[in-house]
């Protein structure tokens, strides 16, 4: 799956984008105990939305993840449907649909 | 190797994302196939239903994907690619499995072939095709954006992705393969075999199932030899479980206890399976193996286990199918008495004195294969399943029945197994049994 490290700067400020991948970071990152597999699609998921970010910034994200509920199921469900909101042709964006798919490919894996 | 719809169309997805930027003809003529081939699978799929009411938007925009992606694609007559060939395994593979799925099942499927079709019209629409069929592609890949935000929406849960792990074996053969290919093939094959299908399946089969169950799950324990110390027992629990599950059987007969010219299916796979965890104890008694055959294996037996529980399912249906259509025979004084059955019970153990089971008369059988499906589960959860997991979707099922469960009705499963191993022990009932 092709991931994209260099987004232009204005795809990362997207609040959707965040918001999308703050919750499969915080499913990846909270609950050690779930699927290995299942936290790979999370982080793959969440690298495709907001791109290879500075370190400072990672643990920002990782800060404000903390506070999300613990259940990854419902994280990654909910990161779908911040996806799933956005307009038609947002969507159609080739990162986007991949971190759509990399969450339904987790959300396979979580019970 | 066994092989899974989630496999193939992984494979199918990496395979054109490979291709991203290639500038060869043959790989967009063989994507252009490859989604005329999705586009049938997914045909399919909108015909059985996607949902209980139907005729929603979701048939629909699957409808038009499949639509868009068959038609007008390039001719069939040159040799297909891989994208070609990985297509048409996935919907040999969805018409194999078209009679067990439910329409929960289906979405789950559709939108994992949606999105081999989003990766694969974005390589064929670089292709040198007609204006038509480009337009058509646009249309697969608009459709195919509208279905993958649906799925995002409303996500398919990984209960109904199990059939995304389903196993497809290769045809049965004798050779003598790599020891985890074996393990690998011949559970797959179990699996494949007694998928319920048309008619019941019969005794013989189901025992020699039980057979390899319980050499596979008692086997489980040698396969690691650090693991958890839990381990060791959940493995023995198992093991017996499905002795249990076989001898409670032995008062039953359909006419096929008897030999076979060729043996059945799923009794070439139990046989295989057998074949294969005896090269298995006799490679861990001497240390034989090398540390990358030893963990391809444990991978294989790991995986292999998740399955177990699916397999006891497809043995429910059998159970159920018997206890429908009565075409089980036993002698009355081997059941339990009954105010309708007392000139068959005087009889004794004549041609007179047998009964069509029903329902009742199989209880026990029920019971004890219930009881080998939870101990199964519990194995298969002590076990961690490799990161690059095939059975994902399984593991995840199992742990989430087993996270349902109580230890104490684990420990009760156990105590009934054996307590019902020492009841029906013996041998089955001989001399001129009832035939079908």
């Amino acid at each position: 799956m092709p991931i994209n490290p260099n987004l232009p700067a204005e795809r990362r400020a997207d609040p959707a984008r965040i918001r999308a991948a703050n919750l499969f970071d915080a499913a990846a990152r909270r609950n050690l105990t779930i699927d290995p597999g299942a936290r790979l699609q999370c982080l793959a998921a969440g690298q495709a939305l907001i791109g290879a970010l500075p370190a400072e910034a990672r643990e920002a994200i990782s800060r404000q993840s903390s506070a999300e509920p613990a259940d990854p199921a419902s994280l990654v469900r909910a990161a779908l449907n911040v996806l799933g909101s956005l307009p038609t042709e947002q969507f159609a964006a080739r990162d986007i649909r991949d971190a759509a798919e990399h969450g339904r490919r987790a959300l396979r894996r979580l019970p | 190797m066994a092989t899974t719809l989630a496999d193939l169309l992984d494979a199918l997805g990496d395979e054109a994302t490979l291709r991203t930027d290639t500038i060869d003809p043959l790989d967009f003529v063989d994507a252009d196939r490859a989604l005329a081939l999705l586009g049938r699978t997914l045909q399919r799929l909108v015909d059985d239903g996607l949902t209980t009411w139907g005729g929603t938007d979701r048939e629909r925009w699957v409808g038009e994907a499949a639509r868009a992606s068959a038609g007008g694609a390039a001719a069939v007559a040159a040799r297909p690619g891989r994208l070609a060939q990985l297509a048409g395994a996935a919907d040999d593979v969805v018409a194999l499995m078209r009679d067990s799925l439910g329409c929960a099942q289906r979405w789950a499927i559709a939108t994992a072939v949606v999105d081999a079709v989003g990766r694969l019209t974005a390589l064929a629409e670089r292709g040198d095709i007609t204006d038509g069929r480009r337009r058509t592609l646009i249309v697969a890949d608009a459709s195919a954006i509208v279905v993958q935000r649906s799925a995002a929406l409303d996500p398919p849960s990984a209960l109904d992705s199990i059939p995304l792990d389903w196993a497809v074996p290769r045809p049965f053969s004798t050779s003598t393969a790599q020891l985890a290919v074996l393990v690998t093939e011949s559970v797959a094959g179990l699996e494949h075999a007694t998928r319920p299908a048309g008619e019941a399946m019969p005794i013989a089969d189901y025992v020699a199932v039980c057979t390899a169950l319980e050499t596979f799950a008692r086997s489980a324990a040698t396969s690691w030899p650090g693991a958890d110390p839990r381990l060791p027992d959940a493995a023995r629990d198992a093991g017996q479980a499905w002795a249990a599950a076989r001898t409670v059987l032995n008062p039953f007969d359909d006419g096929s206890r008897r030999p076979h010219l060729v043996a059945p299916l799923a009794v070439s796979h139990a046989l295989q399976l057998h074949t294969a965890l005896g090269r298995l104890a006799a490679s861990s008694a001497l240390n034989a193996s090398s540390v990358e055959a030893a963990t391809s294996l444990t991978t294989a037996v790991c995986q292999a286990l998740q399955r177990v529980p699916l397999i006891s399912d497809h043995l429910g249906a059998a159970l159920t199918g018997w206890a429908i259509q009565g075409s089980v025979l036993a002698f009355a004084r081997d059941l339990e008495p009954r105010d309708t059955r007392v000139t068959e019970y005087l009889a004794g153990f004549q041609r007179r004195g047998l009964v069509r089971s029903d329902a009742a008369d199989l209880a026990p059988a029920r019971a004890a294969l219930s009881g080998a499906r939870l101990l199964s589960v519990e194995l298969a959860t002590q076990i961690a399943l490799p990161t690059r997991s095939t059975v994902a979707r399984l593991g995840a099922a199992n742990r989430y029945e087993r996270s349902a469960e109580t230890d104490q009705r684990v420990h009760r499963a156990a105590l009934d197994a054996y307590q019902a191993l020492h009841t029906y022990a013996g041998p089955p009932r001989g001399g001129r049994g009832p035939r079908r």
